[in-house]
């Protein structure tokens, strides 16, 4: 199965990473050979099966109380922001 | 090269209730040993004053009688783990600097039993890879060289974990397995690899490759260290919803009680077209050590193995493409010149992330994404109930199953690096057991005729690691693996 | 319901066709996956756990509490409890959400159908059909006013809301307020959702397509965030007209998401929601499937408490109050309980006089809640047997209430302390009124032919009794004299 350029393109943004071209082929490339191999899978008989739901028993036995605890300072929070503002992260300006 | 860096975890910490060394001898010993092993790569970050300073708190609590479980053992941990105060960057250039306010779980319980750090281990990037080649400290290289002076891969992800511990830097590291990240650089490094059952250790704390796949894992120069280990890491988290709120036994003592009687399946789909005969003759070669030692050997069918890697290959990129979109660069982390939002998202992501990484992300993007998802991702959820249905099906069998670890010893550094296929592959005996949450660990076992070792597998029923450590402990004890690579990078 | 169309330029008609989901903030102490805490005002980024920020690593842990104030709504809104739902992953990037991804639910909710009845404005009681009930993640908060950046606060990242998502079954404005008004009443009779609008627990997206009556349904945008009743209205019937304008001009009308302008009153497209989405939903691997059993929900639904719909029919029919006066009284759990309390054993339909009339504009007046009043239901029960027994009249009442209101002295003080008790005593009040005739012949001639007069003579015999003179004796005492 070949992939074309144009979904490669539209993954890329959906997936927000920046690719040159000659990166966008080399990737299409890639997922086209991946793609292929996984194609195998169709022929597994899943009639009947149910989707694979996870080994952790029920969410409601791992849940918790409605108590609070204390939060880390802003400082602490944002000292690995690579840029802030009077306590706030930031970006550049979003237009609505 | 010191003596005290030859011994095992086991024999390190008798040593140390005895005052026989001091945890900060031993310290400095694996420091230094540490500090003469750049040629491996295997440590990405050391942290050699800390190592010696919680040595010394270290022989302050055993002076006092007091001591934890593995009181002044200095390990190292994969870069997968957040430490906190010191960086933890799951060697990606995305996570540059990063230095996290808090502690993974798994590692806070080591640093309780009064284990020292003595560095961050490499691996690769957000531990997607077999063979240690794509993080952003480089590529790993394997202590062992066999015959040959090539630079062979320690395997991956955790190649950093393992070939620390097999040139002697540590006694014990700590790894993470999505897909075999510890078994197989166990296997390729001639050291023992333990993956515990998913949800036996907690995940707080460590950078997220594919949820539902990840646990953390053990590598150790024997099965006894690893059991020791294990015990110190095992247990209920109420930060991690995936974490079971299960009894923890205790290893060490389980691994008493010799085998008889114990019930080994052989898989007879763990072959694979073009596998070098000497690991086919391991395998029936391990087989017999067991039925020697008391077990009953029979032979299973997990008919759906050979549909585990695809479906491994949609499952874990696609939760690693939503794990990894909270890497921004607005929180922390790495953050490229832009203009606008999207192109600070488009810029940070493309140059913070590898080419494995990208490619992980996009095909998980791919197969989540509308008109996809029931072709890729649902489809290969339904295989995965199959793949642990047949697990289950053959555990009323059998209480563990032996296979090869992998399907080859250790290849060259960069010989897979351009087929991504190729290198995927590899990974089809150890995949199947992440999807079905087991434990599982790998034993070395011999050296294959080019002098590089060769590890078997066992796996065990979900939560059985006792009787898993046991069976293993059998395959090391008629094994007799005491090979040990030449000093070749110590200067 | 022809008059709920509206006509375009060509004098065509056009039917609205209004959907809703309303995001309810969930009143929990922490947030729906970390420990939190969700106060309101906060400093920006005071209230940000490291799950909240989507450190490396962190992983959600869900709220019990949360769960059961969603199965407590979904019980309210008589929709059906899942015992299987599935938080899943909903990706996609914006400043203010961290993780790169919301967590919701989607092919699972916790709550499937519902429905809620609505007394419209002007028009039929009906009934708006529930979807689903939801639980979900809020997103933080990201500011554009100043400079070349824009601020993101996770304050608010990761507080619960439960997603209410109704049928498109409303055709007017006045439909889609109304049914926001029952709903946020339906939540606050919970205890689930405090329903405050401006601080944003309460927030509607409006989901509005046109077509001519008997055709199949339009294209719709979707208004994204009101927070005010009004702005429902406003926003509806902007977008009605422009929709219809378009419409009209032959154009088709573009699916998208839009901003609702509060200084203009006009609506216009998102530019930050304009590519086209592809959410790549997923179960959450960090949450496995949420299983209830059917004694929990049981449990929480023995424990629920008289929805309003079922208070106000019962108010109907036990006290006999006229559907105005139900509503007003239910249109507040505390409000229908004070009424309830004064209520026994007394007039009902005075007690609600009392409670809707001089209460609440004083209450209103005052900017109180009726928890915060000095009255209290036993002090006007008080009062209102003080005018049953005869002991003061309605009009001093009325004054003895507004002493109460601002003092909280108990009404037999107030009427002590003031000598307003009132006088019934016959021969007492007689002289009164003798008084008044003998002062006044002119007036008691007119008074034969203009029987009305005798309210002139009452109001005299009020004024000179500084309104202590019982009304109704004084009546009577008139008739006798005036006719004899």
């Amino acid at each position: 199965m070949s992939i074309e350029t144009k979904t490669i393109r539209q993954i890329a943004a959906l997936s927000r990473l920046h690719l040159e071209e000659d990166e966008l082929e080399q990737y299409r490339e890639d997922l086209s050979q991946i793609l292929d191999w996984m194609g195998q899978l169709e022929s597994v008989n899943t009639d009947g099966v149910d989707a694979f739901t996870g080994m952790g028993g029920s969410l409601l036995e791992h849940a918790r109380d409605d108590s609070t605890a204390q939060t880390p300072s802003p400082d602490v929070l944002l000292s690995n922001a690579p840029e802030r503002v009077d306590g706030f992260f930031t970006v550049p300006k979003i237009l609505e | 090269m010191s003596e005290i860096t030859q011994w095992s975890l086991h024999r390190l910490r008798e040593a140390l209730r005895k005052k026989e060394v001091s945890a900060v001898e031993v310290a400095r010993a694996h420091v230094d040993a540490v500090g003469k092993a750049g040629a491996l790569n295997a440590v990405t970050t050391p942290t050699p004053e800390r190592a010696i300073e919680m040595a010394e708190q270290s022989d302050k609590r055993l002076a006092g009688g007091e001591g934890g479980a593995l009181e002044g053992i200095p390990l190292g941990v994969k870069d997968m783990f957040c430490t906190e105060g010191v960086a933890s960057t799951a060697c990606s250039n995305i996570l540059e600097g990063f230095t996290p306010p808090y502690e993974s779980d798994v590692t806070e319980r080591l640093w309780q039993a009064g284990a020292c750090l003595l560095g961050k281990l490499n691996c690769d990037e957000f531990a997607m890879g077999s063979s240690t080649e794509t993080g952003s400290s480089g590529a790993v290289c394997n202590p062992w060289r066999g015959n040959g002076d090539a630079r062979l891969t320690a395997g991956g992800s955790s190649g950093g974990s393992a070939a620390a511990v097999a040139a002697r830097l540590m006694p014990v590291s700590l790894g993470t397995d999505t897909g075999g990240s510890v078994r197989q650089p166990a296997a390729f490094t001639g050291t023992v690899g333990l993956k515990p059952s998913y949800g036996r250790c907690s995940r707080y704390g460590i950078i997220s490759y594919a949820s539902s796949l990840d646990q953390a894992g053990i590598l150790a120069r024997s099965v006894t260290d690893s059991a020791i280990l294990l015990g110190t890491i095992a247990g209920h988290d109420s930060r991690d919803s995936t974490s079971a709120d299960i009894e923890v036994p205790d290893y060490e003592s389980e691994l008493k009680g010799g085998i008889s009687k114990m019930r080994v399946g052989i898989p007879k789909e763990y072959s694979v077209d073009g596998m070098p005969g000497e690991i086919d003759d391991l395998w029936k070669q391990a087989a017999g050590w067991l039925e020697e030692q008391g077990a009953e050997i029979i032979e299973v069918s997990l008919p759906h193995t050979r549909h585990a890697l695809p479906a491994y290959y949609i499952i874990a990129p696609a939760e690693a493409s939503s794990n990894l979109a909270r890497y921004d660069g607005i929180q922390y982390g790495k953050r490229a010149k832009a203009n606008g939002v999207d192109e600070l998202y488009g810029r940070t992501r493309a140059e913070g992330f590898g080419v494995e990484v990208k490619r992980r992300i996009l095909m998980g993007s791919y197969v989540l994404s509308a008109g996809y998802y029931d072709a890729y991702y649902l489809k290969a959820q339904r295989v995965r109930a199959l793949v642990a249905r047949d697990f289950d099906n053959v555990f009323e069998k059998v209480d563990v199953l032996l296979a090869p670890t992998t399907p080859s010893a250790a290849f060259a550094l960069g010989e897979k690096t351009d087929d991504v296929l190729a290198l995927y592959l590899g990974d089809i005996f150890t995949v199947p057991v992440n999807l079905a949450g087991l434990p599982a660990i790998s034993v070395p076992a011999k050296l294959n005729g080019e002098g590089l070792p060769l590890g078997m597998q066992l796996i065990g029923r979900r939560f059985d690691e006792a009787t898993l450590l046991r069976a293993a402990k059998a395959v090391e004890d008629s094994a007799g693996f005491d090979a040990v690579p030449q000093a070749w990078w110590s200067p | 319901m022809s008059d709920a169309y509206i006509k375009g330029a060509s004098g065509d008609d056009w039917e609205m066709v209004i959907g809703l989901e309303v995001h309810a903030q969930i009143r929990s102490e922490a947030k729906l996956f970390s420990k939190a805490p969700t106060a309101f005002g906060a400093l920006p980024n005071s209230q940000v756990s490291l799950v909240d920020a989507a450190m490396p690593g962190m992983l959600p842990v869900l709220n019990r509490f949360c769960v059961e104030q969603g199965v407590r709504a979904g019980l309210g809104l008589h929709g059906r409890i899942n015992l299987v739902s599935v938080f899943e992953r909903k990706n996609y990037f914006y400043p203010d959400l961290p993780q790169g991804y919301q967590i919701s639910q989607y092919l699972h909710p916790l709550v499937s159908g519902g429905e809620v009845v609505i007394r419209p404005e002007g028009g039929e009681e009906m009934t708006v059909r529930i979807e689903r009930l939801h639980l979900e993640q809020d997103a933080g908060k990201s500011m554009h006013e100043t400079g070349d950046v824009s601020l993101v606060d996770l304050n608010r990242s990761g507080i619960a809301l439960m997603e209410i998502v109704s049928h498109p079954d409303m055709r007017s404005p006045a439909q889609a307020q109304a049914y926001v008004r029952e709903l946020r009443l339906l939540l606050r009779y919970l205890a689930v959702c405090d329903g405050n609008m401006e601080e944003g627990s309460l927030r509607a997206d409006v989901n509005l397509s046109m077509r001519r009556p008997g055709e199949d349904l339009g294209t719709r945008c979707e208004i994204k965030n009101l927070n005010s009743i009004r702005f429902i209205g406003q926003a509806i019937e902007f977008e009605a007209a422009r929709q219809v304008e378009l419409l009209e001009a032959g154009e088709s009308i573009k699916q998208e998401t839009r901003l609702f302008d509060i200084h203009t009153g006009e609506t216009r497209s998102m530019r930050s929601k304009e590519e086209a989405h592809d959410y790549r939903y997923f179960p959450d691997p960090d949450l496995p499937p949420l299983c209830l059993t059917q004694e929990w929900v049981d449990s929480i639904e023995s424990n629920l408490p008289e929805l309003p719909q079922d208070k106000r029919t019962r108010l109907i029919r036990q006290y006999k109050l006229d559907p105005y006066d139900a509503d007003v009284l239910t249109a507040n759990r505390d409000n229908a309980d004070f009424f309830e309390q004064v209520a026994q054993g007394r007039d009902a339909k005075l007690v609600a006089n009392w409670v809707t009339g001089d209460f609440f504009a004083a209450l209103n007046k005052s900017k109180q809640s009726i928890n915060e009043s000095k009255i209290t239901p036993e002090s006007l029960g008080e009062l209102l047997d003080l005018v049953a027994k005869g002991d003061i009249s309605g009009r001093i009442a009325k004054e003895v209430f507004v002493i109460m209101f601002e003092s909280g002295t108990p009404p037999n003080k107030i009427i002590e302390e003031k000598n307003w008790k009132q006088i019934s005593d016959i021969n007492a009040l007689e002289k009164y009124v003798d008084d008044v005739i003998a002062a006044n012949p002119d007036k008691v001639e007119q008074a034969r032919s203009k029987p009305q007069l005798i309210g002139w003579f009452i109001a005299q015999v009020l004024k000179a009794s500084k309104n202590q003179a019982n009304p109704k004796i004084v009546s009577e005492l008139f008739q006798k004299k005036l006719n004899s």
